[in-house]
């Protein structure tokens, strides 16, 4: 073939491809679209039901209840399903092939989850961020993660529904952690921290800061800022977490237990941040801080949430699964069960 | 031998002739790409880049390379949306006259285009509606539903502006701060709008249940007998007319957020998801276009879209909002009392 006729050919290629392509977007994509069709909805009358008892099987793990209890979520042979405490209604949630849900978490004010699935090949696996909006039932993929190796897992989610950030962050055994940002747009961005090992994450509801601890020397940091937050007199310090009026709270370690909790404000001097007592040195697992600022100790002996500064005292029996907005959830026989705070 | 020489020679050039076929290509195209873009005939292609190059600090050159300034003038006012004043609201004039006064009922519409699904909710009496407002205002905003569920409304819609910043990061606002005009009830709760003969787009109901939209001045919405007030636009319906004539009203496709009054005083509500799989969104021409032709709007305005667009309607938001953590947080909503 002549070199002419190719050159003509392959130009004559490029020109309709490029006409089609904007044809295509011109007319169909970008074309006004006013034609609707039009369906009216009629109320739904249905009525309500009363709660019952949710009782789970016995092989399930990672239990997790919403805010507000009206739903919670667990591990059944490694499929993940979600209960409505109201009817007791069991809804599986659904994976592609060749893939596992590995991390949940519920969002701390409405009935939605972030989940995280991850896809396994030979040597590698893909980590997916989903978000599960319980009351349309819908799960939806928001972002690619990351490509790692076959160790790599996420952590910890952190998010704030106000700000609409959310913090991920991927770890691998034996190498540095990850955290990505992801704003309300869907954009994604990794945040470059200070020490390349972090444990603890917290963000706060307000503002777009991350608060973190580096794993090996217990420093504490915090995004768009250069110095470690430092208490006087301590030597150590383990994150414990944040309220919903941005208040961060630090747990002073001595031989990994702690014995005093300082918490402020990040842009406040530490020196006037105010100090909880403990009675007895707590582990951190034992330690929570509600939304609204109050800190729980759980006695796991006794069977006995405490929240440290009133001393106020709520028992339960049998194991104490997690703290939510209006008590703690147990589960005692198999039988979930709601104890609200005294 | 010789003819075992000869073929791995001639699949040499077809690798060769593949090669330089897809470089071809990629050269070609780049270049000529941006002439059949800006001097082709695709008319809408052309003035959403040219559109959305503009409206950006840095990609101002993908347009301006090409294309003389006055030409890029000439598409930007393609896009624009016109302007005209609603009529006094005080006589008959006005064009709407309320009709089902102690109506309660609503009637709901699920809607469906070929990019987007969308809720309409018909409100038959206009002095129903309420302008409703974060109990945090200046702290934090509070979700459409919140806000409605505060003030025990029926339905309810997203409001008025804000600003969209927290520390500086774009996007990661709080809602807190709302920007123009709140009013609610008759009292104002929050007013930047230093000047009161100063116009400014607003959404606004007086107390016999009309609807204001476009510029005003918060002097006229004074002696209108406006009684609930937030601060959005543009208005895309005034008297019966509609406002985007050419081009698709230049914000592009997006979430929206909409409420519009027919002749007889009705309001209609309307939320089109967006960013979605199966909703990519709407631009304001069609928002206009489906009040206009399928709901008989005579006065119509854009709310604030995007992330915020939310519907709220018998305890549950019907629609899907955007972001992946769902609704957000915003400073005022307009609602249907009960």
């Amino acid at each position: 073939m002549k070199w002419q006729k190719r050159i003509s050919i392959w130009i004559v290629v490029s020109l309709s491809l490029q006409c089609l392509v904007l044809f295509y977007l011109d007319h169909y994509f970008l074309s006004t679209d006013s034609k609707v069709v039009t369906e009216k909805i009629d109320p739904d009358e249905s009525g309500k039901v009363k709660k019952i008892d949710i009782t789970v099987p016995a092989n399930v793990e990672n239990i997790l209840v919403s805010y507000d209890a009206k739903y919670l979520s667990y591990y059944e042979n490694q499929k993940l399903k979600i209960v409505n405490c109201k009817d007791g209604s069991i809804k599986d949630i659904a994976v592609d092939d060749g893939s596992s849900i590995s991390f949940q978490k519920w969002l701390p004010d409405r009935n939605r989850m972030l989940l995280v699935e991850k896809k396994s090949y030979d040597d590698s696996s893909n980590l997916i961020l989903y978000y599960y909006d319980v009351s349309k039932g819908k799960k939806v993929k928001i972002k690619d993660l990351a490509w790692a190796n076959t160790k790599s897992n996420v952590e910890d989610i952190q998010l704030s529904t106000l700000t609409g950030v959310i913090y991920v962050k991927v770890s691998s055994q034996g190498e540095s952690s990850s955290i990505y940002r992801i704003d309300r747009m869907g954009s994604m961005t990794k945040v470059d921290t200070i020490p390349n090992f972090v444990s603890n994450t917290s963000l706060l509801r307000h503002e777009d800061k991350l608060i973190y601890e580096g794993l090996i020397y217990n420093k504490i940091y915090a995004t768009g800022r250069e110095d470690d937050i430092t208490v006087k007199d301590t030597e150590k310090l383990t994150l414990v977490g944040s309220d919903d009026n941005d208040n961060v709270y630090l747990g002073e370690l001595k031989d990994k237990l702690i014995s005093k909790i300082y918490y402020g404000k990040t842009e406040d001097d530490t020196a006037d941040w105010k100090v909880i007592d403990l009675k007895q040195p707590a582990e951190k697992k034992d330690l929570f801080v509600s939304e609204a600022g109050k800190v729980y100790e759980n006695d796991s002996l006794k069977g006995v949430v405490k929240e440290i500064i009133s001393g106020t005292q709520t028992s339960y029996k049998g194991k104490l699964l997690q703290l939510y907005t209006r008590g703690v959830v147990t589960l005692v026989n198999n039988k979930i069960s709601f104890v609200p705070f005294k | 031998m010789r003819r075992l020489k000869k073929r791995g020679k001639k699949k040499k050039r077809t690798s060769t002739l593949v090669a330089l076929f897809i470089i071809f290509e990629l050269v070609f195209t780049a270049v000529t790409g941006p002439f059949v873009l800006y001097y082709g005939p695709f008319k809408n292609v052309k003035t959403t880049v040219v559109g959305a190059a503009m409206t950006t600090l840095t990609l101002q050159w993908l347009a301006t390379t090409f294309l003389s300034d006055d030409k890029i003038k000439q598409i930007m006012k393609e896009q624009s949306v016109e302007t005209i004043a609603q009529d006094n609201l005080d006589d008959k004039t006005s064009g709407v006259n309320v009709e089902n006064k102690d109506d309660d009922s609503i009637e709901r519409y699920d809607i469906k285009g070929k990019k987007y699904k969308g809720y309409v909710l018909v409100i038959n009496d206009p002095t129903r509606m309420k302008v409703g407002y974060s109990s945090k205002l200046g702290k934090e905003g509070e979700l459409t539903s919140e806000i409605a569920k505060a003030n025990h409304a029926t339905a309810a819609i997203n409001g008025g502006a804000f600003t969209d910043k927290a520390a500086g990061a774009l996007w990661a606002g709080t809602g807190a701060n709302p920007t123009g005009i709140i009013m609610t009830g008759g009292k104002t709760i929050f007013n930047d709008i230093k000047n009161e003969k100063e116009k400014s787009e607003v959404v606004a109901l007086t107390k016999a249940g009309k609807l204001l939209v476009g510029v005003h001045t918060i002097k006229e919405m004074k002696k209108a007998g406006v009684t609930e007030a937030v601060s959005f636009g543009p208005a895309m319906i005034v008297n019966g007319k509609k406002m985007i004539k050419k081009g698709d009203g230049g914000m592009g496709i997006a979430p929206r957020t909409a409420i519009a009054q027919r002749q007889d005083g009705a309001i209609i509500l309307l939320v089109i998801d967006g960013r979605q799989a199966n909703s990519i969104g709407a631009t304001l021409r069609e928002v206009q276009d489906i009040l206009y032709d399928e709901y008989g709007a005579y006065n119509a305005t854009n709310l604030d879209g995007g992330s915020s667009s939310t519907l709220f309607y018998n305890d549950e938001v019907i629609n899907n909002p955007s972001d992946s953590l769902g609704e957000r947080a915003i400073p005022s909503i307009i609602y249907v009392g009960k």
